[in-house]
């Protein structure tokens, strides 16, 4: 007999990533971001 | 978050962002994060490090993008997605296995991919304990020998093995029980495993 295994498929769609890890992306940018200006402002001048 | 910018494309948001923009940013993660989260789910199938996973992306993404050496060509959300991939691959590589489909209820994926045919390991097994069988039967004294392989190897009968060998069945019958009673002690004195 012929069988169906579709409710069986694992589960490939999500309600995406946690609110914390979009958070620590943002949090990472604004950090390097800040640590870029200071590196550009601490430079010496040529 | 901006209105304006959600409307914008990736291309206009990129150059926002490169240009110190951080909200453009947030709207591009927001845009395309359902997308390549489930991308990476698709891969690892496992929460905790899809989301580890997403995070490095977008860490890759950020300093490429502040690097300067990112080419606009329309296409982010592709090259989002190669970068995601190339770190699903790495994920792979350092754990060193592949992607594991777990049985659920009583669904089992070998139920429908498995063959019958047996691997090389089973074989050696299988010819191992045939000879190792084939030993402790020599030790054997002559009539339960004589019996133990007409039923085993001729697939003989105990009326027939009765008849070729001059005795009652019950003579047949008693020197195979007696013949099976000394293997099992041969095995057990050779410390030896019939199993595959």
């Amino acid at each position: 007999m012929e069988q169906n295994y579709s409710k069986n498929k694992p589960q490939t769609s999500t309600d995406g990533p946690s609110d914390l890890s979009v958070k620590r992306i943002l949090a990472f940018s604004k950090a390097f971001k800040t640590l870029n200006t200071i590196e550009e402002s601490t430079k010496p001048k040529e | 978050m901006s209105n304006s910018l959600i409307k914008e494309k990736d291309a206009v948001l990129v150059t926002g962002y490169i240009n110190g923009c951080e909200r453009s940013l947030a709207v591009l993660v927001e845009r395309h994060k359902l997308k390549i989260f489930n991308f990476i789910y698709s891969k690892v199938f496992d929460r905790d490090i899809a989301e580890d996973i997403f995070q490095d992306t977008f860490i890759k993404v950020i300093r490429t993008l502040k690097r300067g050496v990112y080419q606009e060509e329309g296409k982010f959300l592709p090259w989002v997605m190669r970068i995601s991939h190339n770190l699903v691959i790495d994920h792979f590589r350092k754990s060193n296995r592949i992607p594991i489909f777990e049985s659920k209820d009583d669904f089992d994926i070998f139920q429908i991919i498995g063959d019958d045919v047996p691997n090389v390991e089973s074989s050696m097994i299988d010819k191992q304990v045939v000879e190792d069988l084939q030993k402790l039967i020599t030790e054997l004294p002559d009539d339960q020998r004589e019996v133990l392989t007409m039923r085993l190897y001729k697939d003989m009968s105990f009326k027939e093995i009765a008849e070729s060998t001059g005795v009652s069945i019950n003579t047949a019958l008693g020197r195979m029980r007696y013949a099976v009673i000394n293997i099992r002690k041969l095995i057990a004195e050779h410390q030896i495993v019939l199993s595959a």
